[in-house]
């Protein structure tokens, strides 16, 4: 019946949030669990703020960006997958709700889920802490690599926040 | 003057017809004084106008009208609405006295899901009737809406005790519905993998039909009858109706069994009186109960307006449907209700929703927790008690001529008899309506109205004699073992001295309408005048049960058949269905008859709806549901749809383009002036064009979607026709067509709708044939009285005053949208990004405006960090002011901050609203003082509403979720 009275801020959503996106780094927590894992792990970003970090032996982790977790605001709720689990590129595994958005998070590859972050659901104010290191969602196994290239680097995703904010 | 006329020949025929204009003034001395335009219009008088004409540089107010809506949109049709200058209020009572006398009220003993019952008078005349409930907007600013929370937490509480599940909803649309958003979750909650759903044929056929109908879109078979060796796999689960249509009480623990076996949800429909004495469905295994609380005191409208409860348990709450209210705290750590999980559905979802619900039933579930607060456990299980006795004593009497048909019941019987015509004449002879199920079986239902003379004729009917007395002696299969509605609130309040002063409390902490203006861009919040609402409490409107045969209902006939006439004339269209209960479900309607019109084309594989980002969220998750892609349209910088982009999907798309979605004027409140070459686009790749009439109040008899080039459109009674708002509902969302789409209305199985015989409807999409008929004198009220050039009048009004509060605003504030000569539309965006670097945000100034007794604009949408004003046509200019000076003072407070006076965190913003609690107790050693925070204009100290708690905390509530009301009196401490 109504018009409501919220921000239209999803991830998947041109947002028109943040004006001050530039001062923040979208890069990955040095010595988090993710850098932990192996050494220069490949970054790359899709357009709906979610980051993927590949490690030499294809594990995969993958979470939303410092970016997308300043437009959610708190955030509330976090939801993963059971593991293992196998999903395609563009499938959902895992959920993220703050008070002002719910968003599903994307697989950005084909591959196994091999492990998720159960303590995000218990912790999920981590999202808004630790985005790009502790926060992150899930473990994959991908299975074809060259899915990557399709993706975004650091200064790609860079350039089109800019020209995503109006 | 005002016969039916059946749709397309008729509106032919009016549009060649010459209309007299209205005269404003009479000079005839006959002419009634008591006309309603002047009332409905905040502003009539033309030194105001001209004012207002002046401040937004404007000569005249056609050269103004011009200025806003291209000009070659706007029409040169007289709208058709007889009588073309207005019913007088005194005239319009007489004619719907004559249309009501057409209705003829028999006892009903259909059942079938609607009910008589006795809604308590304190409750019809101190809630129903009172603008204070009835004009309330959706609680989305809690602090000033802490009275219908708190009765809406009373509701879930009310829902979950007699289900026995851990979480409901604040209310659905309906039953019907509400059993559909169960078998979706259903599938969904298994990936879509399975997509087999068993609805049992103990489920009433008008849940069926919607069944099939919400099925349709997502690849989901619905199979009628359960399996018969329990066999479940494949499926994601089944409905059951708890007790079934034809009365009885089944045993389901084996089916519930056997359906978690295979990894499937069971749902059961459930009756709510009932459930006060026999086990309720959490112990036998239910995963999702849904159901109707009609007749916890609504009347039956004529199929609705009533509330549909969803309840769940404790591991799926954050799948739930619909709003939830949930206990949070305030500022100052106090409790506060407030509108929970907001952002899981399609307001943020769009396509990947997997409902697109976005309104409740809020007037109605508040009525029905009253009732419960009112009766309490004792007085529900006597009213229960005593049908369950009655229906028995009548089995009884009837199974000496007759066989009972079903072994256990509640209130329903099922006779076989040897002609159920013969009985059926024979109880309309007595002014009793059964209901009957074929030739050879009828069905009696009982409720708390029955009276002795009732059981008497009964009785007779059925070839015995009532007895002198009947026994309390409950005679179901499984009675009720465990105690409900122990919490304090359903003990306390059972004298009316008590209720009555329980309810004056709870709206005294709610700001609505009678308090003053409810900016809510997009939502419309204009006058429910007192002559509208005053007919739908009379019994010949309430008290008519959806199934009664035709024959009874001849007024409400009439009545409808003149509204949708009235509505296609002002949509410029052919047909209208009156059956959608909200926006949202016409969407979703329209959309299903565009799909069912392409496939009968052979054009059945168009499955792309095209849908500009600014779109409602509502529109991409109807289309999602309708099975159709949704293909996003850019938007220009300057918020307009971007026709390269347009261009290039629709050719992109030819083969497969179904239809697009579009808002008009724009939902950044702008007319655009390329809405037809838009239009255009899409006729010429083959698809079909869906208007979305959210903001048809900036149309009506300037322009409308059928003379811009739609073919179809939605039209929120709730919110340009005058039905209130109602605290968060109802609402009744038809929809218009043209003539080619007519054809594929929806249809209803138990009535015979125009559409059906055309023979290419769709199913059903309500419970009811005509959705929510009982509150549906309202819009037929509005126009009426307003007439054809009072409702054009009312739009022109509506653009001005916007226009007014924009130019006043520019000043201080930067207005986001306008057209190319500096125009809004009905409704403005104030962008306060811009402040966003001092802390400053959309919520602080929203909150603020409540120290002001003003309720925010519409917050965040359709852009974040921003407010959309839409004064309607009601306002004064008084009022105008009053609401454009709390801004432009807020404004002043913001440049304290700007000047670098005060920090952020300690200024009146960040600490607004302020509440007395907040004002009084305690060392008061902020750096403002009490008198800014709570008085902050002069006009504050003659009219003040206080908040009743301080800011709500949301991240609090949404990440410590608790629905229902406390087990004890004192509230535990929430830290």
């Amino acid at each position: 019946m109504l018009r409501t009275a919220f921000a239209r801020s999803s991830l998947a959503m041109r947002s028109r949030v943040p004006m001050a996106f530039r001062f923040y780094s979208n890069n990955l927590t040095p010595d988090s669990p993710v850098t932990s894992y192996g050494a220069d792990p490949t970054v790359r970003y899709t357009e709906n703020h979610e980051w993927i970090a590949v490690h030499k032996d294809n594990v995969a982790f993958v979470g939303i960006t410092k970016y997308a977790a300043d437009a959610l605001g708190d955030t509330t709720f976090v939801e993963v997958v059971e593991t293992p689990t196998e999903t395609e590129a563009q499938e959902s595994i895992g959920s993220v709700e703050s008070v002002k958005s719910a968003s599903d998070l994307y697989s950005p590859v084909t591959g196994t889920v091999i492990e998720a972050n159960e303590e995000l659901v218990n912790s999920p104010g981590l999202v808004n802490e630790d985005p790009m290191g502790k926060a992150w969602f899930a473990k994959i196994q991908i299975s074809n690599p060259a899915e990557l290239d399709q993706l975004m680097d650091s200064d790609k995703y860079e350039a089109f926040l800019k020209e995503n904010d109006h | 003057m005002f016969r039916a006329r059946t749709a397309l020949a008729a509106r032919l025929a009016m549009r060649t017809r010459v209309v007299m204009p209205a005269r404003s003034l009479s000079t005839n001395a006959l002419d009634p004084l008591d006309t309603y335009k002047r009332r409905h219009n905040g502003v009539s008088d033309k030194k105001d106008i001209d004012a207002m004409l002046k401040v937004a540089n404007s000569p005249s107010m056609d050269e103004f009208v011009k200025s806003v809506v291209p000009e070659d949109l706007l029409f040169q049709r007289p709208l058709a609405i007889e009588p073309a200058k207005g019913f007088s209020e005194t005239e319009l009572l007489a004619r719907l006295k004559e249309i009501a006398s057409k209705n003829k009220v028999l006892r009903s003993f259909i059942g079938r899901g609607y009910y008589n019952t006795l809604l308590p008078l304190v409750i019809q005349r101190n809630l129903l009737e009172n603008p204070q409930w009835y004009t309330s907007y959706t609680p989305y600013q809690p602090e000033i809406s802490q009275g219908r929370l708190e009765s809406l937490i009373n509701y879930q509480t009310l829902v979950t005790e007699l289900t026995g599940m851990d979480v409901a909803n604040a209310s659905l649309l309906d039953e019907a519905t509400a059993a559909a958003e169960a078998m979706i979750m259903s599938f969904v909650g298994l990936n879509r993998k399975k997509p087999i759903y068993y609805v049992d044929e103990s489920v009433y056929p008008q849940t069926r039909a919607v069944l099939e109908t919400r099925a349709s879109g997502l690849g989901i078979q619905v199979k009628y009858g359960l399996p018969e060796d329990n066999n479940f796999e494949g499926s994601c689960g089944a409905l059951i109706q708890y007790p079934a249509a034809n009365g009885s009480i089944g045993e389901w623990k084996a089916t519930a069994d056997a359906i978690h076996a295979a990894g499937g949800t069971f749902t059961v429909a459930a009756d709510l009186m009932a459930l006060t004495i026999i086990e309720p469905p959490s112990t036998f295994g239910a995963d999702i109960v849904v159901g109707t609380t009609q007749r916890f005191g609504v009347p039956m409208g004529y199929g609705g307006p009533h509330a549909a409860y969803f309840a769940v348990k404790d591991s799926v709450k954050r799948k739930l449907p619909g709003r939830i209210v949930g206990k949070s705290k305030d500022r100052l750590g106090n409790v506060a209700y407030r509108l929970a999980l907001q952002t899981r559905e399609q307001h943020i979802r769009r396509e990947k929703a997997t409902s697109n619900i976005c309104t409740a039933q809020a007037l109605l579930a508040n009525i029905s927790a009253f009732y419960a607060v009112y009766h309490g456990p004792e007085g529900l299980r006597k009213i229960a008690e005593r049908i369950n006795s009655l229906t028995t004593a009548l089995a009884q009497v009837i199974s000496e001529k007759y066989e009972v048909l079903n072994k256990s019941w509640f209130d329903t019987l099922t006779v076989s008899v040897p002609s159920a015509d013969a009985i059926m004449t024979d109880a309309l002879s007595k002014g009793i309506n059964l209901y009957k199920i074929d030739d050879k079986t009828v069905s009696v239902s009982l409720d708390e109205s029955v009276t002795t003379e009732d059981f008497a004729a009964l009785c007779e009917l059925f070839g015995g004699k009532a007895p002198e007395a009947v026994d309390y002696a409950v005679s179901v299969p499984c009675p009720r073992t465990s105690k409900y509605l122990q919490q304090p609130v359903f003990n306390k309040y059972h004298s009316e001295t008590e209720l009555l002063r329980y309810m004056t409390q709870l709206q005294s902490k709610d700001l609505s309408l009678a308090n003053s203006m409810i900016p809510l861009g997009s939502c419309t919040m204009k006058l429910n005048a007192t002559v509208q609402m005053v007919p739908i409490t009379w019994p010949e409107f309430g008290n008519l049960h959806p199934f009664a045969p035709l024959d009874q209902t001849k007024g409400y006939q009439e009545l409808i058949t003149e509204l949708e006439n009235d509505l296609a004339d002002i949509t410029g269209f052919a047909a209208t269905s009156l059956q959608p209960n909200s926006g949202a479900q016409g969407e979703f309607t329209g959309l299903q008859a565009i799909k069912a019109y392409l496939k009968s084309k052979g054009e059945g594989k168009r499955n792309i709806c095209l849908i500009p980002v600014s779109a409602h969220g509502t529109n991409p998750a109807s289309a999602a549901m309708c099975g159709m892609k949704v293909v996003p349209i850019k938007c220009t910088p300057q918020g307009e749809l971007d026709l390269t982009d347009l261009e290039a999907k629709a050719e992109k798309h030819k083969d497969d383009l179904a239809a697009i979605m579009i808002t008009y004027p724009s939902t950044f409140g702008v007319f655009e002036p390329t809405v037809k070459k838009a239009i255009d686009i899409v006729h010429s790749h083959g698809g079909q064009v869906y208007m979305d009439g959210a903001n048809m109040n900036a149309q009506i008899g300037l322009t409308s979607p059928g003379d811009i080039g739609a073919d179809v459109c939605h039209l929120n009674l709730h919110k340009t026709f005058c039905i209130p708002h109602g605290g968060g509902g109802p609402g009744v969302g038809p929809i218009c067509v043209r003539s080619h789409l007519a054809p594929f209305l929806p249809a209803h199985h138990e009535i015979e709708l125009p559409a059906r015989e055309l023979g290419q409807a769709i199913e059903a999409v309500s419970a009811a044939p005509w959705g929510s008929a009982g509150i549906l004198p309202i819009p037929w009220a509005y126009i009426k009285l307003m007439g054809g050039a009072g409702l054009k009048s009312a739009t022109e009004i509506a653009l001005l005053s916007a226009n007014y509060m924009k130019e006043r605003l520019a000043n201080h504030y930067k207005v986001a949208y306008v057209n190319n000569q500096g125009r809004c539309a009905h409704e403005f965006i104030i962008d306060l990004r811009p402040f966003k670097a001092l802390g400053v945000e959309a919520i602080d100034i929203a909150k603020r405006l409540q120290d002001y007794s003003f309720h925010a604009p519409t917050m965040s949408w359709p852009v974040a960090g921003t407010l959309m004003v839409e004064p309607t046509e009601s306002e004064s200019l008084v009022e105008l002011d009053r609401f454009c000076d709390a801004m432009i003072a807020i404004r002043e407070e913001i440049k304290e901050i700007e000047d670098g006076k005060v920090a952020y965190t300690d200024s009146v913003l960040a600490h607004a609203p302020h509440n007395q609690e907040d004002l009084l107790l305690g060392e008061w050693n902020r750096v403002y003082s009490r008198e800014k925070a709570a008085f902050p204009v002069p006009n504050l100290k003659e009219r003040k509403f206080w908040p009743s708690v301080t800011r709500v905390d949301d991240t609090y509530g949404d990440t410590n979720l608790f629905c229902t009301c406390d087990p004890v009196e004192a509230h535990a401490d929430l830290d």
